[in-house]
């Protein structure tokens, strides 16, 4: 199995004979055959999706049987068997994508994973859309914003954003770890609202899916009509709440994770009970 | 010879001869006791990360079943069991795999492919022939009986003889199945391989006897073993998480050669056949996950299998379930993908039961 060894470790995919027998003039080939996920990364790539715990894979297959033969066959003969019953060395459903949180959304051309780099856009009718900026992806944007914070920040944020007067620090972290100079208790994701001239922050965390009760849904405008909830946002200095939606029951509209907002989806926010403002997410180009 | 009797034919063949141990019909037996090789399955239960499909036995080939007789046929010298397999319609086959001195009995064992959980299930029968000094009873006195130069009865008129109709010799197939073995975490190891098959088993004056009135003796000497893995793994990140997990299967089955006697392609000719029958199966697994860190090493050793799939195996032999079944323990994976003895010539010899009964 040294081959075998090989190829799981290099992350490629092949086959190799590792046994064979002669029973009645008949070969009898025992064939482990390697196959390893389309997603190749560079290495440069690859430090950076660990660097900013990006979603990727590297998943591997190893299946072993026997084939016979009449002969022993040649390495041609060999892999025409394989490939006749249906061995790929690339695993044709890439499970686990590269997807790259608050960078943008990835595309696989030709078994190879490209960088996007379009940013989170924020869409509120009557207002100027806003961007979120990955300090990855968008080092000289996020710069710009995290120069003008008033106050000293102990975590800094993955990405950033201004609407108005107010900078928006988003907090997408390993095993949801919380920015402690913040929060005290523990959501999926975090985000800290800082006025950019008075220093006055305002927190929201986040939980996956709907986890309000139905009193609590009771006293909100409407919400009971609201369906495929995909996320909860609570403002744990002010009387809002948001609910985050998708736009529709259509398979193409299905959300599979919030937060990297691979497929639009849409929040609204409720203040004391009524309705505030419906935004709606997505990823965009910068213009 | 300088003493005894020898009585012959018109050809000079030799019918009976004092010096010799004729085989005597003792009698016509069913089973005390059935069972099967125990399933070897073990593996983890459900694991956070990765495939919890098929942790069982799904998608794995019926095994066959034994049967347990006690022929009281009291000496050194061991019976010849002959099968009447009572399940023809479904194409089961049977072969004797065991036949060991217990007491002052024989305990004889036949494998059968049949499927016992069916309702229409019929248990073969034997019909044992003993030599006729290790009878229980006495010659009656009267008819003709020999008797070797210690005074052992070797011969009884009063006792019917093992009357040989045909026989022959027929290999097994190759191996148990061909093509492939299964996809992904389902193994496909039914017996596919075509039966052998032999003709003019029996001289023709015979060829209007029915298959179901044969009656065979043909101990397995055949077996194959034939095992499918599948091993997977992934490492990665997801949801701002580091996870890892590996998951090795290991399936297979060790097959044993079965025989059946059938009416041929020609009205009435009778043919025998060979093949494999599943007599033990296993599925063993590990699976591991992680969600702290990558870890390469493990995810290596389940996806190269060897001493990962060894150890696995060797915890579950350990363990007391082959005792309470009535069968010796043992892994029962003793090589992968091959056969033993297929090749070798394996005699059999035919009777009727309606000699008998």
């Amino acid at each position: 199995m040294n081959n075998v060894l090989k190829m799981c470790e290099d992350h490629c995919g092949g086959w190799e004979v590792v046994f064979s027998d002669v029973i009645d003039d008949k070969h009898i080939l025992t064939i482990s055959m390697v196959s390893v996920d389309a997603c190749h990364y560079d290495d440069e790539l690859h430090h950076k999706l660990h660097e900013g715990m990006s979603s990727h894979s590297h998943r591997k297959i190893v299946k072993t049987e026997a084939f016979i033969f009449d002969h022993y066959p040649s390495d041609e003969e060999i892999e025409e068997e394989l490939i006749n019953n249906g061995f790929n060395p690339i695993i044709q459903e890439c499970i686990g994508h590269a997807t790259f949180a608050f960078s943008g959304n990835v595309a696989v051309e030709n078994n190879t994973t490209l960088q996007m780099t379009a940013p989170i856009k924020t869409i509120t009718e009557g207002q100027e859309d806003v961007f979120e900026y990955s300090a990855l992806l968008h080092p000289e944007e996020f710069d710009n914003l995290y120069r003008m914070l008033p106050i000293t920040v102990e975590d800094k944020p993955t990405s950033m954003s201004i609407k108005g007067s107010w900078l928006y620090l988003y907090y997408v972290r390993d095993s949801h770890s919380r920015p402690t100079q913040f929060f005290d208790d523990d959501y999926f994701l975090y985000s800290v609202r800082v006025h950019k001239d008075t220093g006055q922050v305002v927190r929201k965390g986040y939980n996956k899916g709907l986890t309000l009760t139905e009193e609590e849904i009771s006293t909100l405008q409407d919400a009971e009509t609201f369906e495929n909830i995909i996320a909860t946002g609570y403002y744990l200095d002010e009387p809002r709440i948001t609910l985050y939606y998708m736009r529709s029951s259509e398979p193409e509209d299905f959300v599979n994770n919030p937060a990297i907002v691979e497929i639009p989806y849409l929040g609204t926010t409720w203040e004391n009970g009524s309705i505030l403002h419906t935004r709606e997410y997505m990823r965009d180009e910068i213009n | 010879m300088t003493f005894g009797i020898q009585i012959k034919n018109n050809n000079d063949q030799i019918l009976i001869d004092s010096e010799m141990s004729h085989y005597h019909f003792l009698g016509k037996y069913t089973h005390y006791a059935s069972t099967q090789i125990p399933d070897l399955l073990d593996g983890p239960g459900y694991v956070s990360y990765g495939p919890n499909d098929n942790k069982n036995m799904n998608g794995m080939p019926q095994k066959g079943s034994i049967f347990k007789y006690s022929i009281p046929s009291n000496g050194p010298k061991p019976p010849m069991v002959f099968i009447q397999n009572k399940d023809v319609s479904q194409y089961t086959r049977c072969a004797n795999i065991l036949t060991k001195k217990s007491g002052s009995n024989w305990e004889v064992w036949i494998f059968s492919t049949g499927d016992i959980s069916s309702e229409s299930f019929l248990a073969p029968i034997v019909f044992a022939f003993s030599p006729r000094e290790q009878f229980a009873t006495s010659p009656s006195g009267h008819g003709l009986v020999t008797y070797d130069s210690s005074g052992n009865p070797t011969f009884d008129s009063n006792l019917k003889p093992l009357r040989v109709v045909g026989g022959g010799n027929i290999t097994a197939p190759s191996v148990a199945h061909t093509g492939s073995f299964g996809g992904v975490f389902i193994a496909d190891l039914e017996v596919n391989s075509s039966d052998v098959v032999r003709g003019n088993i029996v001289p023709s004056s015979l060829s209007q006897v029915n298959h179901t009135d044969i009656i065979f003796y043909c101990p397995s000497i055949a077996h194959a073993c034939h095992q499918y893995e599948y091993q997977a793994a992934d490492s990665g990140i997801s949801d701002w998480q580091n996870y890892a997990w590996s998951r090795g299967d290991i399936w297979w089955c060790f097959y044993r050669s079965t025989f059946r006697v059938n009416n041929g392609p020609i009205t009435n000719n009778l043919v025998f056949h060979a093949n494999y029958g599943v007599y033990a199966r296993g599925h063993v697994w590990q699976h591991v996950s992680d969600s702290s860190s990558v870890f390469t090493a493990l995810i290596l050793g389940a996806l190269t299998g060897g001493l990962y799939f060894a150890l696995a195996l060797g915890a579950i032999v350990a363990t007391g379930v082959f005792t309470s079944a009535g069968v010796a323990s043992g892994g029962y994976l003793p090589y992968s993908n091959g056969s033993r003895n297929s090749n070798l010539q394996n005699t059999f010899v035919l009777s009727r039961a309606s000699y008998y009964e």
